[in-house]
């Protein structure tokens, strides 16, 4: 009998041995730049044409878009398309984690569109390979003549979900262009995406323009433009082209801006 | 006949002898193998490691309490001290002073010494809300010091006891998360962003269940950084399977906690 309360006794302190929990400090990391793939957006077969936008080519101009912005940021490193294994249309309906890993992808972007009805239609998923879930998916119906405004709405919804802070890529810069010989300098007020694209002229380039300043809160842009050598402010809403002239003032010689009102 | 039998014997001889030592796969020498070395493999971090004794972790707790003490002891009146500020302590006040830090707790015992002083010097010495101020003074400046002192050997303490690793195997470790762990840019640095992972680890290293220990944190508003943050740790611990995990010791190791804190590094 005390025999086997001396075992007892011994198992009793044998199996109690407890670790404690082992804490590690992890107070450094890496700063590369995070590996993302942006998988060429998949164009539904039944989409329809529309005017001179190339359907086929629309899911690959829209990925370079989200890629070239990506790459500008510096904290992100899109990865090569030649590196990549699954096919857009079925990586957009269940990626294969493991194939975008092996090429040492963190997040994968996948997209499909469709034109129907003169309206173009996106959707994308944001994947996270590690955890092999989605982060998040969100679609956009708009103009198709538009789909770059939505490829930069689509990297600004990434880089907020990804950094936590809100995007920029859906900017636009107005700014005076110039262009012809020294003594005969052409400036046209000009319009462009941050990134270099898709810009257009909003004045013809007979009189010299100066000062261009957006409105920050709608799509209204003021200048200052020299009509038979007098200075006037114009107002121009870009959305529809119209242009007003706020008034005359000759001899001005500083810019014109916007500023918010104070409610009394 | 014999003694021809004999030459050949003896020529023959001669002639096996040369074809043994000229032919260089007859004399070929046995491969020159290095002695093995044993290595026996222990477990070092019993012996390497403060153990969990009892008594290291009663000084601990002591020099802990003192320190409470010393801060809890300081008192505020410094605007008393000024009252006085044309009185600058004499070399002999000073000695006094050094006296009256060790016996602080019972004033009462240096009153045979101020009781030697003249009348006046009496007044001034035993103002002892002034002396207490300046003592305190003192004081709380050591005390700073040596609690910023204490706090560094405490936590290192702290690291090599607490856990069952050795400092290199923890090294080893937290190596490989250095470099799995890209760290999300432009998270401020001034808020409170700690991720704690608890994993549960098989005996190869690999992951069998991980855990963001304030979970409930991610989903709350305005935690959109500490989102992403418990994220990217998470994403780092997944992508650096298997962990560099000693080879024994499972039972010690099998559970671990992870403590990402990017703050020193985004300070920079």
């Amino acid at each position: 009998m005390k025999k086997i309360f001396y075992i007892l006794t011994i198992f009793l302190f044998k199996f109690n041995i407890a670790y404690s929990l082992i804490e590690v400090d992890i107070t450094r990391g890496n700063l590369d730049p995070l590996p993302i793939a942006v998988s060429p957006l998949h164009v539904d077969l039944q989409s329809d044409n529309y005017q001179d936008v190339k359907i086929k080519e629309l899911g690959e101009l829209i990925s370079s878009v989200v890629e070239k912005n990506f790459r500008s940021t510096g904290l992100f490193n899109p990865l090569n398309k030649d590196a990549f294994v699954q096919k857009p249309d079925i990586a957009h309906l269940k990626p294969r984690f493991e194939d975008w890993s092996l090429i040492t992808a963190q997040a994968l972007v996948t997209g499909k569109l469709l034109i129907k009805d003169e309206k173009l239609k996106i959707e994308f998923r944001l994947w996270d390979v590690a955890a092999n879930k989605e982060m998040i998916a969100l679609a956009f119906t708009t103009t198709p003549s538009n789909w770059r405004r939505v490829a930069h709405i689509i990297s600004d919804k990434i880089y907020e979900r990804l950094t936590g802070e809100t995007g920029y890529f859906d900017t636009r810069i107005i700014y005076v262009s110039e262009t012809g010989p020294r003594t005969q300098r052409v400036k046209k007020l000009a319009i462009m995406d941050q990134d270099g694209e898709n810009t257009k002229y909003l004045t013809l380039g007979n009189e010299l323009v100066l000062t261009p300043r957006f409105n920050p809160t709608n799509q209204l842009v003021t200048y200052l433009s020299y009509f038979r050598n007098l200075p006037r402010v114009y107002l121009l809403d870009i959305e529809t082209g119209i242009q007003e002239v706020v008034g005359n003032f000759p001899g001005m010689t500083f810019a014109q801006d916007f500023r918010l009102m104070e409610k009394k | 006949m014999t003694r021809s039998l004999i030459y050949s014997l003896s020529f023959h001889a001669v002639l096996v002898l040369l074809t043994i030592l000229s032919l260089p796969f007859m004399i070929r020498q046995p491969v020159d193998l290095p002695p093995i070395i044993s290595v026996e493999l222990i477990q070092i971090s019993d012996d390497t490691n403060i153990p969990f004794a009892p008594k290291a972790r009663k000084v601990i707790e002591k020099v802990k309490e003192e320190e409470k003490r010393v801060v809890s002891e300081q008192a505020p009146p410094a605007a008393k001290a000024k009252e006085k500020p044309d009185r600058i302590p004499l070399p002999k006040e000073q000695d006094e002073k050094k006296k009256l830090i060790k016996k602080k707790q019972n004033p009462e015992e240096i009153k045979p010494e101020i009781r030697q002083a003249s009348e006046f010097e009496k007044k001034e010495i035993i103002d002892t809300n002034q002396i207490a101020a300046l003592i305190d003074k003192a004081k709380e400046e050591s005390a700073k010091v040596e609690k910023s002192e204490k706090k560094l050997t405490q936590s290192s303490i702290k690291n090599s006891f607490a856990s069952g690793l050795t400092l290199s195997e923890e090294d080893a470790l937290r190596a490989q998360i250095f470099g799995c762990w890209t760290v999300p840019l432009g998270l401020p640095y001034d808020d409170d962003l700690l991720v704690r992972i608890k994993l549960e680890l098989k005996q190869d290293g690999t992951i069998s269940k991980s855990e963001i220990l304030d979970h409930e944190r991610m989903n709350r508003p305005g935690q959109k950084f500490y989102k992403i943050l418990a994220e990217s740790a998470l994403r780092a611990v997944r992508i650096c399977q298997p962990l560099r995990v000693p080879q024994t010791g499972y039972k010690k190791w099998k559970d671990i906690q992870l403590n990402f804190n990017p703050t020193e590094m985004l300070k920079g």
